[in-house]
């Protein structure tokens, strides 16, 4: 499969889509129709996840009551097999808390005419260790 | 220790100003005691409302946000003492994450805190207790149950996990003040007896080094 050219719309199309389903509560379960129900991995601080129904259970368990994801760059780069890779770096603040730094990385995997997230990284930028 | 190496610098100022390392362990550079208490519990209970109403009025925690968490200083005198208190509190990195151990370390005190208005905030402090314990397993550790001028039923109940782990429990209003300097003053005066008296063998090593 060729580069896609189009990868720098679809990557930032996809990220705006993504934070704006997560941010809304009554929208958030909405977010299982992005991943695969098997060929989608996630790392979320670090644990590991595989498939849409364990990926969902991770998001859900999350506890605040209000998030909000602000976007500082989106990085994207097709892959050699039509799909795209995306960077995200952006701020998040829940509830009353003070806002935090994340990075996010998301492969998107092509399949019928539209995407699937094959890959999920995600990390709050945070440096406990001396250094 | 290897595990200092995990520990957060958290800066004093020694007497030409400059900037040192604050050990727990040590007094600081100006002779106080010093003392570090932690806050642990759900997110929303109130941990930071309950500080800054402690601490009253304006006071500006100092925000570590690349540490993700919230430093409240303080000074006061305990029998006679100078003592510097600093109460750590989450920034919400609990939300995502397990917290990390440097927030244990050389802690002298733990504040728990559930909300009167949510159950489960009461069942997770067993969580919270159970993790703490892994780091500090005799440090004095004190509960409170926060909100109680929204529920006051619950200043009549007794809670289980209190009696069965003989901590004892605070009932608490941020938002109208109820026992919250009653609360860190009990926090802070146990912190400073511990300091003195330590349990665990590795604050007894330390004791020892700096009496010598």
């Amino acid at each position: 499969m060729a580069l896609n050219p189009q990868y720098e719309a679809i990557g930032k199309a996809f990220t705006q889509q993504y934070y704006a389903l997560f941010d809304d509560a009554a929208q958030r379960p909405q977010l299982v129709a992005l991943y695969n129900a098997e060929q989608s991995l996630m790392t979320f601080e670090g644990q590991q996840m595989q498939g849409s129904a364990k990926i969902m259970e991770k998001i859900s368990s999350l506890t605040f009551q209000k998030i909000a994801h602000l976007i500082t760059a989106v990085d994207c780069q097709p892959t050699f097999d039509g799909g795209i890779l995306v960077n995200v770096l952006g701020q998040l603040k829940t509830d009353e808390d003070p806002p935090q730094s994340f990075t996010q990385v998301f492969v998107l995997k092509p399949a019928n005419d539209s995407f699937f997230i094959q890959h999920d990284m995600f990390r709050l930028v945070i440096h406990n260790v001396a250094a | 220790m290897s595990e200092d190496k995990s520990a957060i610098p958290i800066h004093d100022t020694d007497a030409q100003g400059e900037k040192v390392e604050l050990d727990y362990d040590k007094k600081t550079a100006q002779g106080e005691i010093c003392v570090k208490v932690i806050c642990l519990g759900d997110s929303a209970v109130g941990k930071s409302k309950l500080v800054d109403r402690y601490l009253i009025d304006g006071y500006k925690p100092q925000q570590l946000s690349t540490y993700a968490l919230s430093l409240f200083r303080h000074r006061t005198t305990v029998n006679d003492e100078k003592v510097l208190i600093d109460i750590w509190d989450t920034a919400g990195q609990e939300r995502f994450q397990s917290m990390h151990r440097s927030y244990y370390h050389q802690a002298q005190a733990c504040i728990l805190v559930f909300d009167a208005t949510r159950k489960k905030t009461y069942k997770n402090l067993s969580n919270w207790y159970a993790e703490m314990r892994k780091f500090r397993p005799s440090i004095p550790c004190i509960c409170a149950v926060n909100k109680i001028d929204e529920n006051m039923e619950v200043t009549t109940k007794s809670f289980a996990f209190c009696t069965q782990n003989n901590i004892p429990l605070y009932y608490v209003s941020a938002c109208d003040g109820t026992n919250v300097v009653k609360l860190f003053a009990d926090a802070v005066e146990k912190a400073v007896a511990y300091k003195k008296d330590p349990v665990d063998i590795e604050d007894q090593i330390m004791e020892e080094l700096e009496n010598m």
